[in-house]
């Protein structure tokens, strides 16, 4: 079964001033695949997450989206912060249609957009809302939102829900996995939470520190579609002790 | 008596160990009898009141001259002698400056943008608007009758550079400030340099402009008096250095306080132009302990 590769990643380097943050990496990632990147602090994903978006430049090899090699940043590659993101002046419907009017859509398609992706991240009935007015979870399903909206290829997801409570995590976990399968969305998603890798992930890519490097690969075995129940099993657990030893 | 049960409310508000008045020292009766005292408005007043009883007082002694020190009744005097000049001179300084603040502020924030845009711009033009930016701007009233004649450009020139170079530096700092997240989430939504400029970078900026814009409005009075001295045929600047040569103290003292109203006044629009535009920001919230402390309260 061969599958068509989205995001290449080939003999990267990345180095801020003379900090080798990782060399000579290489991570493809298939057309539709959720990869998860996790590691200890300081071993590079949010870095290789923005080298990925086109936000970083890379020292030393390439990335490439489908064979071509990137040029800064762009609506394909939407990319969901860590720190809260949401423009604070504008109303939660002005948040998400900003890369629809970027792409020049018209005002009846984007509103229909906007109610059909806010329903998506279940915060139908907030278009009038400002982001001062919500809580930091709100704020960060309108920032997804607001990436969905421009029907991206790739999602590069950077500790997205980290603030947010477990039944919300949970419930925005099983509604990113409808759609990455509704759109066949490919997805790079760092975090730090082993059970989150293992439930949203097809492929599990361990990075190591000092130096940075890819230091495994686990593919996990559950088919989808996953559900809750599936985090309990004796399986899973096991596999997340393992995962927690290779990041030791 | 709505206000004074509110203020009240809101000074209980600030947990006694942040703040102390004397009077939360004084045992619970005495503490209540001094309770009217806290209210806000009379205490807002006394200084003023006091500040006028004093001198009414001082003057009614005779011991200090009237020209140094005239009295309340001689204010009132020269109001009534300059009230067939006052509305022309008043109409005269009043467009002169708000004309200049409005060209000054618009010119500034669009010099500031520029230079923060344009990479080209930043190198071809920096080093000079640079050399020129520390120039006194009071030093170029001479230079500009010189160059426009006297009446009312050089006014309205020196009024539109002393404010585009306040509001120009403090664009240029504000950009550079704006959270570097909101630049990376608007590019991979697809937006270009313009769109980022004009959707992301000119609103954020907007609450850390507000001090600047405040600055600029009260300096605006001092250049168009400055300007007036030297260069004007009308104006209240110029109807100071006119009564000065009459030894008129009260008529001056007098335009002193008309201008400090106008620049009262001009910033009290500032800040209520800028109440909507900055809805958004956490600086709004005026209750509760951070308020109190950070004096938003």
């Amino acid at each position: 079964m061969s599958k068509l590769t989205r995001i290449g990643i080939s003999n990267v380097t990345v180095a801020y001033d003379n900090n080798v943050v990782f060399s000579n990496l290489s991570l493809n990632v298939a057309v539709g695949e959720i990869v998860c990147l996790v590691g200890a602090s300081g071993c590079g994903k949010s870095t290789l997450l923005n080298a990925v978006a086109g936000l970083l430049p890379v020292n030393a090899g390439s990335i490439s989206i489908d064979g071509a090699p990137i040029d800064g940043p762009g609506p394909d590659r939407v990319m969901v912060f860590q720190e809260d993101a949401v423009f604070p002046w504008m109303r939660v419907s002005e948040n998400v249609e900003f890369g629809l009017r970027i792409k020049r859509m018209n005002k009846e398609m984007r509103r229909d957009r906007i109610a059909q992706v806010l329903k998506m991240v279940e915060l139908e009935g907030q278009e009038r809302a400002y982001p001062r007015e919500l809580s930091g979870g709100m704020r960060k399903r309108v920032d997804l939102a607001r990436a969905l909206a421009v029907d991206p290829e790739i999602l590069l997801m950077d500790e997205p829900y980290g603030a947010l409570d477990a039944m919300t995590k949970e419930r925005l976990q099983i509604h990113f996995l409808a759609i990455c399968e509704k759109v066949k969305l490919t997805a790079l998603f760092v975090t730090h939470d082993l059970e989150e890798a293992l439930f949203l992930g097809d492929r599990i890519v361990v990075l190591g520190r000092n130096p940075g490097r890819v230091a495994a690969i686990i593919e996990v075995p559950f088919k989808h579609p996953r559900e809750a129940p599936v985090k309990r099993s004796a399986l899973f657990q096991q596999l997340r002790g393992n995962l927690s030893d290779h990041i030791q | 008596m709505h206000a004074a049960v509110k203020s009240q409310e809101s000074d209980r508000m600030i947990y006694s160990d942040l703040g102390r008045d004397s009077v939360d020292d004084l045992p619970k009766g005495a503490r209540e009898r001094w309770a009217p005292l806290r209210w806000a408005p009379l205490r807002r007043a006394v200084v003023p009141v006091v500040v006028i009883v004093v001198w009414a007082f001082i003057s009614s002694l005779h011991f200090i001259d009237p020209i140094f020190l005239p009295s309340p009744a001689d204010l009132l005097t020269a109001f009534n002698t300059l009230s067939p000049l006052l509305p022309g001179a008043f109409v005269s300084s009043v467009s002169m400056t708000l004309g200049g603040f409005l060209g000054g502020t618009a010119f500034g924030v669009l010099i500031g943008l520029v230079m923060a845009y344009s990479k080209n711009f930043r190198i071809t033009f920096g080093g000079i608007l640079d050399f020129l930016r520390p120039v006194p701007v009071f030093a170029l009233i001479p230079l500009f009758v010189l160059w426009f004649g006297l009446g009312k450009t050089p006014q309205i020139s020196l009024i539109i550079l002393g404010t585009s170079v306040i509001l120009g530096l403090t664009t240029i700092e504000a950009v550079k400030n704006v959270p570097q997240v909101f630049v990376r989430a608007a590019l991979v939504l697809g937006a270009n340099r313009w769109t980022i400029y004009r959707s992301v970078i000119v609103p954020s900026i907007l609450p850390h402009m507000l001090g600047a814009i405040r600055v600029a409005g009260a300096a605006c009075w001092g250049l168009d008096v400055a300007a007036e001295y030297i260069g004007a045929q009308t104006g209240l600047g110029h109807l100071m250095i006119v009564r000065e040569q009459y030894l008129d103290t009260a008529s001056i003292i007098l335009i002193v306080i008309i201008y400090s109203g106008l620049a009262l006044g001009l910033d009290f629009i500032i800040r209520l132009v800028e109440r909507p535009l900055t809805r958004w920001t956490e600086r709004s919230i005026r209750r509760g302990i951070v308020a109190s402390i950070v004096g938003s309260a």
